[in-house]
């Protein structure tokens, strides 16, 4: 408890105001069934930064990642309490429109997950789901999705091509491109990298610098170097609990609790 | 004794290896292959030997033919005939003696002439019997737009010249009187009516001459003629002939009108199919909650596909039929009453009986699909913003398409060749109703129909002539066969475009 506070003031402080926050997360417990899955987390997310969530496998805080944009929903004994603000908006208050939240905050699968369509298609999906466009205005959309993604120089001659002949490393930049394509604010990468080579994870872990410039990104990585290099917030999550959350690099270099340190030292278990 | 027991320990050995199952499932394959081939072999040898033209001979025979006296001088009578099959018999003896001698019988195929109509009989004839038989080539066989033939030999032709003896059959071989045909119809016009007069006599078997007017003859054929070419042209024209007319008096005609019920009632049955069995699928596997009630409804839907055919039958003649179609015959048709429209059976009801009937493997098949879809896609829709029914309609849906397919390809297979509930709602052995019109509403589905399959079991057993029914029942096998083949042929090629074009298969 007490280091929860303490992480809390330190991020509000260099945050300057509240106003510049993306979501704010207070007294979230979810619940698969009777097992408690998440135990009071609250925390904060900067708008148009990297925030990282880093934990052992089975910690939560995927469970976590999938809050933002209640896809949690989808698994029937799963059940919520507590509150989880995007940009001021409860979005568990009984009235929200997922559909519309979800447009605002999209998410990005571990593994590479493209529909089995053409590669325009999948990239116009979401686009198509939402509003009725010219053609020209929906190739000038996935256009700008796929260089967004640093996908189009790739592919801008095979749009009609299978998205399931694209290697993993650009079936990944296509779904991130796919979900870039509805304008979200926030963006949800789930272990986004660790089925990709070495050199399509360094390809997307530059994306992810370029794009935060315009997004609020809020990632879930097991590797801790990855976590390092991408993010500038990093939260540390076990059995269900949020240990301690700092910017990365204090995280990292002067971790505050000993459980922490044990962790990104691996001496963890 | 020693080594008897050794024996008996090495064949436990032998058990225990597994070598035993090797061969076990060994001889089951083979067997299973060995009959298939055995079947292929016998529909198609059968079936296509009713297509290759046989060589009609002259017989001179005595004694009563067809229940008539003979008429010919010194009690014999001339047949144009083909021989069918011999076998060895007891003959009594000529003189009325009790003895019996071993001898030979001939089954002939014939004519029976009687004025205008030609009666195609079968008997057997004892060898002693035969006078004389021969194999003149210039028999000409005539077969008539209106379903009849005959057999003669071409005397005259009678043009703007008569032409005759061995020019006129050198003529005629050649199909030369079509290109007359035309020829003289050029002529009309510059001359005189010609082409309606253009008359071949031909002598038949019991003497008379015939005067045939060329304009109502569908083919003329020489059966004897020797040449490999001319007699596989002959082979295919029959092919042709049997699949593109309609039935004609005395099994005659070919069998188009089948062919269309067939076809029709399959693509019939597709659309009712595939919207239920789709959506009753996707009911199931993506909306319903994996209950009880959902369990027991899994398992009700496998059963159904194990119920007899002839039971979904009844259920529509009962309920649909009886039920549903009088009442709509009461509602919308009731000038007609009392002849039924929808209150008897048709088309319509057919299909529906073989849609119920194929239901569960379309259902089993799309659900096995559905669930190979990788949740991930459905997350990825979602997560798009795409609704439930988005989700599942524009992405899962498509993703599961090829295994849709598959189930209906498996459905087709069944229900093409399944007669068992045609036979209560519908199927007719000769109908002259075109269930295919070219003015409103074009397609009659409330009609009756003529089916391949019950062609086959009608030609088989309900035929009061089995020598002249029972190869067209193999030549009809062997087309229902070949069409069941074409049919998933079509269906499959679909599936791969559907493959390439949603472009993966999870199977």
């Amino acid at each position: 408890m007490q280091s929860e506070s303490a992480t809390q003031s330190s991020l509000l402080q260099e945050a300057s105001l509240a106003k510049d926050l993306a979501a704010v997360v207070s007294g979230l417990h979810v619940y698969y069934g009777q097992r408690l899955a998440l135990d009071n987390i609250s925390l904060d997310v900067r708008e148009k930064h990297v925030t990282a969530l880093i934990g052992p496998s089975g910690c939560g805080k995927s469970t976590l990642l999938r809050c933002f944009n209640r896809l949690n929903d989808l698994i029937d004994d799963c059940h919520v309490q507590g509150q989880i603000r995007i940009f001021n908006r409860n979005i568990y208050h009984p009235d929200e429109d997922i559909v519309a939240l979800r447009r605002q905050v999209g998410m990005v699968f571990q593994r590479p997950n493209p529909f089995p369509k053409s590669i325009f298609d999948n990239v116009a999906y979401g686009v198509r789901l939402q509003q009725k466009l010219s053609s020209r205005e929906l190739r000038e959309i996935v256009r700008w999705s796929l260089k967004a993604a640093a996908l189009w120089d790739e592919v801008k001659d095979r749009l009609d091509e299978s998205a399931l002949q694209l290697s993993s490393g650009q079936q990944q930049r296509l779904v991130i491109a796919r979900a870039l394509a509805v304008k979200p604010k926030v963006l949800l990468l789930d272990e986004p990298a660790s089925n990709l080579d070495p050199i399509s994870m360094l390809k997307l872990e530059e994306l992810i610098n370029e794009l935060k410039t315009n997004y609020t990104i809020i990632i879930v990585t097991h590797n801790m170097q990855q976590a390092a290099r991408v993010s500038d917030y990093t939260a540390f999550i076990d059995q269900g609990r949020l240990i301690e959350m700092a910017d990365t690099r204090s995280l990292f270099t002067h971790p505050q609790q000993k459980q922490t340190e044990d962790y990104i030292t691996g001496r963890y278990g | 004794m020693n080594s008897w027991l050794k024996q008996l320990v090495d064949f436990r050995g032998w058990l225990t290896t597994g070598a035993a199952w090797h061969w076990y499932s060994l001889t089951t394959v083979s067997l299973s292959g060995l009959l298939l081939v055995a079947l292929f072999f016998l529909v198609t040898s059968q079936g296509l030997s009713y297509f290759w033209p046989d060589a009609v001979d002259e017989w001179i025979v005595t004694g009563v033919v067809a229940d008539s006296e003979p008429t010919g001088s010194s009690g014999t009578q001339r047949l144009f005939a083909t021989m069918l099959e011999q076998r060895q018999v007891d003959i009594p003896r000529a003189d009325g003696d009790i003895l019996t001698v071993r001898g030979q019988e001939l089954l002939l195929e014939f004519q029976v002439i009687q004025g205008d109509t030609f009666d195609r009989r079968y008997q057997w004839f004892s060898d002693h019997r035969i006078v004389r038989v021969s194999r003149p080539e210039s028999i000409l066989e005539v077969s008539f737009k209106d379903g009849r033939r005959v057999y003669g030999y071409p005397l005259v032709l009678n043009l703007e010249q008569p032409v005759e003896g061995r020019s006129l059959t050198q003529l005629l071989r050649n199909n030369g009187w079509r290109e007359i045909l035309q020829q003289n119809d050029l002529d009309e016009i510059v001359d005189q009516p010609i082409a309606n007069t253009a008359e071949l006599v031909l002598r038949l078997q019991n003497g008379d001459d015939l005067t045939i007017s060329l304009d109502q003859v569908r083919q003329l054929v020489f059966p004897n003629e020797a040449g490999w070419s001319y007699r596989l042209g002959q082979f295919l024209q029959n092919i042709w002939a049997f699949l593109s007319t309609g039935p004609m008096p005395d099994y005659q005609g070919g069998i188009l009108t089948a062919i269309y019920g067939t076809v029709l009632l399959v693509l019939l049955m597709t659309i009712i199919l595939v919207p239920l069995g789709v959506i009753t699928a996707v009911y199931l596997h993506e909306y319903a909650s994996n209950n009880l009630l959902t369990k027991i409804l899994r398992i009700a839907i496998s059963n159904l596909a194990g119920i007899p055919g002839i039971v979904y039958g009844v259920f529509v003649l009962g309920v649909f039929v009886y039920g549903m179609g009088a009442q709509l015959d009461k509602l919308f048709f009731s000038d007609n009453l009392p002849l039924p429209t929808f209150g008897a059976g048709g088309l319509l009801w057919a299909s529906l009986a073989l849609a119920l009937l194929t239901l569960p493997v379309v259902i089993v098949a799309t659900e096995e699909g559905l669930a190979r879809v990788p949740n991930d896609l459905r997350r990825g829709a979602l997560a798009l913003g795409a609704t439930r029914s988005e989700m599942i309609w524009g992405t899962v849906v498509n993703a599961a398409s090829p295994a849709i397919l598959t189930g209906l390809i498996l459905a087709i297979a069944r229900a093409a060749g399944e007669v068992a509930p045609l036979l209560l709602v519908g199927a007719v052995k000769y109908t002259g109703q075109p269930l295919i019109q070219g003015e409103f509403p074009f397609v009659h589905v409330e009609r009756q129909f003529m089916h391949l399959g019950y062609q086959v079991y009608d030609f088989a057993l309900q035929s009061t002539n089995a020598h002249a029914s029972v190869p067209l029942a193999y030549a009809t096998t062997l087309i229902l066969l070949a069409l069941v083949v074409l049919l998933n042929l079509v269906a499959i090629r679909l599936r791969a475009r559907l493959r390439r074009r949603f472009l993966v298969d999870f199977s």
